[in-house]
């Protein structure tokens, strides 16, 4: 039990990263793109094939992943600096597809199908990391350390930049910033940071293929960002939580597997709808609401007078 | 050279599919600027309603296509005066109501797998089997295909160019405001798009049954490759949403002429990457000009 509830929470991890890192391009700076999972995936084959041919340390596979993952980022910007949100969309899912052809497809490094398994565990400096504690530490570590990032990232004057940038392109075209570069920058820093996560989750399952960053994939960090609300640091974190647990509570429930998939995908889908109709904003709107009524609720007020009696 | 030739033909058998998808999408659209993604699931819940009729209950193909087509039209209107309507009452951004779609579409997908299972489905019929022509081969769905989307598409011009109705669709493509200044009732023309839209998809759904089978992941794939042929046609523009659905299906099976099967959906999304680096226009802008 307590191995599942690690493994639960260390998944839980890099889906926090994966979905705040996706809000930084999707939230903040308007570029609504179902492609990450793109970039979870070379960060996980770069290490893989780091640890597997020269060293394990993460002092070398994470930062290597990292540069892999920023540079397919700058090919994803590339065709988005010239099109807007709906073709963005569009070249993303693109991006996607083709991604995951090479993945299938380059035997010789990714190895298909069958992908590449036996993947060393994590060291750093002479600590190999090969618990579920340890491997729990680390993720939680890397997941605090992409939101604190994300969050002095977000204060900057580079943060504040991009989100007028999402707001209004022509007044900050005119304040003499260059959207261009702006928007190649988002797309790189979230790549980076995505990539980190698939680092920790190579190391993690030490067996990499092409079906953990898939299509589906990407379409679950971007649900996980849209359900916890968009363009806040809590909701795609809360999100991330939602998204990952959520199957855990049902796998008590005995449903045969073939059914359970499924199923889930019909609950996703409907919650995904039925928010946008209702609470756009996300769980995070939900519970503001919620919150706001109960501050205002008789329970919150009634205050039994003392000196009456 | 001549394989070259038949792996064109097969493309552009394939792309008039694609193409009616896409001119289905692209109507939706035009007329009411909601990123249709759900489009995916009307043509799955076509596709599947056939089968279901034809294989399952044994009726005619005619009685399937009709059942089909009543299934689309149903899914297509419901989706709009259900969740588009009044996410659009709220003025909601583009992300949101594309979001909605999204979840919609993944709720349809997998009842469907609920229902029929993931697996591949194929329905044979004398009308699959190959003819030969000289030296080329092509089947009579792929004749029905390429003869029937031409025929789709002229009807669909002359519904546009000379019926009221067709009339208002495009005074709404080009402004909704105006047309309800003149007191045109914008979500019936709403309605009639979303209609008109997923008529579309049905002989698209029920020929592809015959020509490559179906499962369903192709829902997902069609709607890819429609959206990703009404970008490479110039958005905006029917004939240029055909005519892309044409040149991916074409991409698609030449590029097999050199590479492995499997690289099809990446070719044709390469073809959609490289026009947004070259001509984000479109093709129907670059022959313009």
């Amino acid at each position: 039990m307590i191995p599942y509830a690690e493994s639960l929470l260390i998944f839980t991890s890099l889906a926090v990263i994966l979905a705040s890192s996706l809000n930084l391009m999707l939230g903040y700076g308007g570029m609504f793109s179902a492609a990450h999972a793109v970039f979870y995936g070379i960060g996980a084959y770069t290490a893989s094939l780091l640890a597997l041919h020269v060293n394990s340390s993460i002092l070398l596979c994470v930062p290597a992943a990292m540069i892999a993952g920023g540079v397919a980022g700058a090919l994803l910007a590339v065709p988005a600096l010239r099109v807007k949100e709906e073709y963005f969309v569009v070249a993303s899912l693109g991006f996607q597809v083709i991604a995951s052809t090479v993945f299938n497809q380059w035997v010789a490094v990714t190895g298909g199908i069958g992908g590449l398994t036996g993947i060393p565990p994590a060291s750093f400096m002479s600590i190999q990391v090969d618990s579920y504690g340890g491997y729990l530490v680390l993720a939680l570590l890397c997941a605090a350390g992409v939101l604190i990032a994300l969050k002095l990232l977000v204060r900057s004057e580079f943060g504040r930049a991009l989100r007028a940038l999402r707001d209004d392109e022509a007044a900050l075209q005119a304040l003499g910033r260059d959207p261009v570069r702006l928007r190649v920058a988002t797309v790189v820093i979230a790549a980076m940071l995505a990539a980190i996560a698939g680092a920790i989750y190579a190391y993690f399952t030490s067996f990499v293929n092409p079906e953990s960053f898939s299509l589906d994939e990407s379409i679950l960090i971007m649900v996980m960002v849209i359900i916890g609300g968009t363009g806040t640091l809590t909701g795609p974190v809360l999100g991330a939580v939602f998204i990952t647990t959520f199957p855990a509570l049902l796998s008590f429930v005995q449903i045969p597997s073939t059914i359970l998939g499924p199923t889930q995908r019909v609950v996703y889908g409907a919650v995904i709808t039925l928010l946008m109709i209702y609470e756009p904003e996300g769980l995070l709107g939900f519970l503001r609401r919620i919150s706001r009524v109960a501050s205002f609720s008789a329970l919150r007020r009634w205050q039994p007078s003392t000196s009456s009696s | 050279m001549q394989l070259l030739l038949q792996l064109a033909i097969n493309g552009v058998a394939i792309g008039c599919l694609y193409a009616l998808v896409a001119v289905g999408f692209a109507v939706i659209f035009g007329v009411t600027r909601i990123f249709h993604f759900a489009h995916g699931a009307t043509y799955l819940l076509a596709a599947y309603a056939y089968y279901a009729t034809v294989s399952i209950f044994h009726f005619s193909a005619l009685v399937g296509l009709g059942i089909a087509a009543l299934v689309a039209m149903a899914f297509g209107s419901a989706c709009e005066r259900l969740v588009y309507r009044p996410m659009l009452r709220s003025e909601s951004s583009f992300l949101t109501v594309f979001v909605a779609s999204f979840g919609l579409f993944i709720v349809v997908e997998n009842l469907i797998v609920l229902i029929f299972g993931s697996g591949f489905s194929t329905l044979e019929s004398a009308l699959s089997k190959g003819l030969l022509f000289g030296p080329f081969e092509l089947s009579p769905v792929g004749i029905i295909a390429i003869g029937g989307s031409a025929v789709l598409l002229l009807g669909l011009e002359l519904f546009l160019a000379h019926t009221d109705a067709g009339t208002a669709l495009r005074a709404m493509a080009d402004s909704a405001e105006l047309v309800q200044i003149i007191g045109l009732d914008r979500h019936r023309c709403a309605q009639l798009a979303f209609a008109a839209g997923s008529l579309l998809a049905v002989p698209a759904a029920v020929l592809s049954v015959h020509l490559s089978g179906l499962s369903p992941q192709s829902g997902a794939s069609m709607i890819l490759i429609a959206m990703a042929s009404t970008i490479v046609g110039g958005i905006g523009s029917l004939y240029g949403a055909a005519l892309g659905g044409v040149v991916l299906g074409v991409a698609e099976n030449v590029g097999i002429w050199r590479l492995p099967a499997s690289w099809g959906d990446g070719i044709a999304f390469g073809v959609l990457l490289l026009f947004l680096l070259l001509r984000p226009a479109g093709i129907v802008s670059a022959l313009r000009r």
